[in-house]
């Protein structure tokens, strides 16, 4: 093999092996931990520590903030302004450092610490946010994609907490059969669906579980459904929807019924309602 | 040969006296075990979110339509606890030339019903957040998405900029 063969055989496997860092330009962060729950006296200050780490092949430039915690219907949270929420302590936090660059596997422990004032009762929440912002942000042209994780916080402030939670709403659907199914079930009776929306109407989050008792126009139960909806977190007024399917064609003739909606969620007693509904 | 024998039996000898007092020391009627140490692993809650790439671009040569990314961009999530979520929003694109509309960035996941909404089957305008993965613990998950921009006469020509962000967050 020639000298300049062995030059270009050299400079080809170098490039191959640079080539996917050279190429991927990732970013990947890691945020420990997700969750914080704590609870803390009117007037008390608790501190902890957050750990950021950058796993990507690029320095990035990350950014800390608070903003406030809602939970949709569904149980996915989402983020909003700092202060907008009633029960928001995203100002009561302050982090040690909220700007910072992180090396390519390198990592940094930030402090947080919640300050709660004097007379506040019940539950707040509010999310750490670090959004990273690689190079890219300089170059015109370009749509930058930029990560952001969380850290969720629920402060309980103990001896003012009050639990009550009442079901706003029970929905009964016949459930949508596709065409497949429709043709093999022509003599069967559809399956029916509840959706029930439990609101928190406390001052502190709970955490629910449920289920539907079904009783024939006898007032005889004859079928229990459990419900579900993850979690079951429901933040103070908040709803949450809770699901639950009626399938069981032995037991659905035709006839009136009644579906019996019981919620458990640790207040004074469990919360009930109920709804008649009919199977034709 | 004898020799060898000899040699082979005396080895032998060696041999068993070494172990069977060893035997002894260990298993005898007043051995007591040693010091012990015990061994605790924390292992503390922790996500990860990874992009594939930090940027995009739209090459809009040509009239006004619908144009490709010059990428895709694959999400992947890995948490060793609870629920989670991964959000993703868009800001407008500024430039010189004004503001084009979240609205008129379209994104494509492989879940996203195939119905066309403007730029083409299955692409979903960026306005508004929208989920993009769910998953529970001890589970690592990504998804590949597709993006596309639609132009009109009203965008003047020149360089616009924006941002995407994907938003992790537990489910409490």
């Amino acid at each position: 093999m020639g000298n300049g063969k062995l030059r270009l055989l050299i400079f080809l496997s170098i490039f191959l092996i640079t080539l996917p860092n050279l190429a991927l330009s990732q970013i990947s962060i890691t945020v420990a931990p997700p969750l914080v729950e704590t609870s803390i006296a009117g007037g008390g200050l608790r501190t902890f520590k957050l750990v950021v780490s950058n796993l990507g092949n690029k320095s990035v430039d990350i950014q800390g903030y608070t903003c406030d915690l809602k939970l949709n219907p569904d149980g996915t949270p989402f983020v909003l302004e700092a202060g907008i929420s009633s029960y928001s302590c995203a100002k009561w936090i302050e982090l040690t450092d909220d700007k910072f660059t992180l090396d390519p596997g390198s990592k940094k422990e930030i402090g947080a610490k919640i300050r709660v004032p004097r007379g506040v009762r019940g539950g707040k929440y509010a999310v750490i946010l670090f959004e990273s912002l690689s190079s890219a942000s300089t170059k015109r042209g370009n749509v930058i994609l930029g990560a952001r994780l969380g850290t969720i916080i629920m402060v309980s402030i103990p001896w003012t907490l009050k639990r009550e939670a009442k079901i706003s709403q029970i929905r009964v659907e016949k459930a949508p059969i596709s065409p497949g199914e429709g043709r093999q079930r022509k003599t069967l009776i559809q399956p029916i669906n509840f959706i029930i929306s439990f609101k928190n109407t406390g001052n502190v989050h709970i955490e629910a579980n449920g289920s539907v008792v079904i009783k024939n126009d006898e007032g005889r139960i004859i079928d229990r459904i459990p419900l579900e909806a993850g979690t079951g977190t429901l933040l103070p007024e908040g709803v949450r929807d809770f699901q639950g399917s009626w399938s069981n064609p032995r037991k659905m003739v035709k006839g009136k019924y009644t579906a019996e909606v019981r919620i458990n969620y640790r207040g004074r007693r469990q919360a009930r309602a109920e709804k008649i509904f009919s199977i034709e | 040969m004898k020799k060898i024998t000899i040699y082979l039996f005396l080895f032998s000898l060696i041999l068993g006296t070494n172990i069977i007092p060893t035997d002894k020391l260990v298993y005898g009627d007043n051995a007591r075990p040693g010091p012990t140490l015990q061994v605790t692993a924390i292992i503390e809650p922790c996500i990860n979110i990874t992009l594939s790439t930090d940027a995009i671009v739209f090459n809009c040569k040509g009239a006004p339509g619908v144009y490709n990314a010059d990428q895709h961009v694959v999400v992947t999530v890995g948490s060793n606890c609870g629920n989670w979520t991964v959000k993703c929003s868009a800001t407008p694109l500024k430039g010189d030339g004004g503001t084009i509309p979240s609205e008129r960035m379209f994104m494509k996941t492989p879940d996203t019903p195939n119905t066309d909404k403007g730029a083409g089957g299955g692409f979903e305008p960026m306005s508004g957040e929208k989920v993009v993965l769910t998953g529970s613990s001890t589970e690592r998950k990504e998804t590949r998405l597709e993006f596309k921009l639609k132009t009109t006469w009203e965008d003047k020509a020149g360089t616009y900029t924006g941002q995407i962000n994907y938003t992790y967050l537990a489910t409490p």
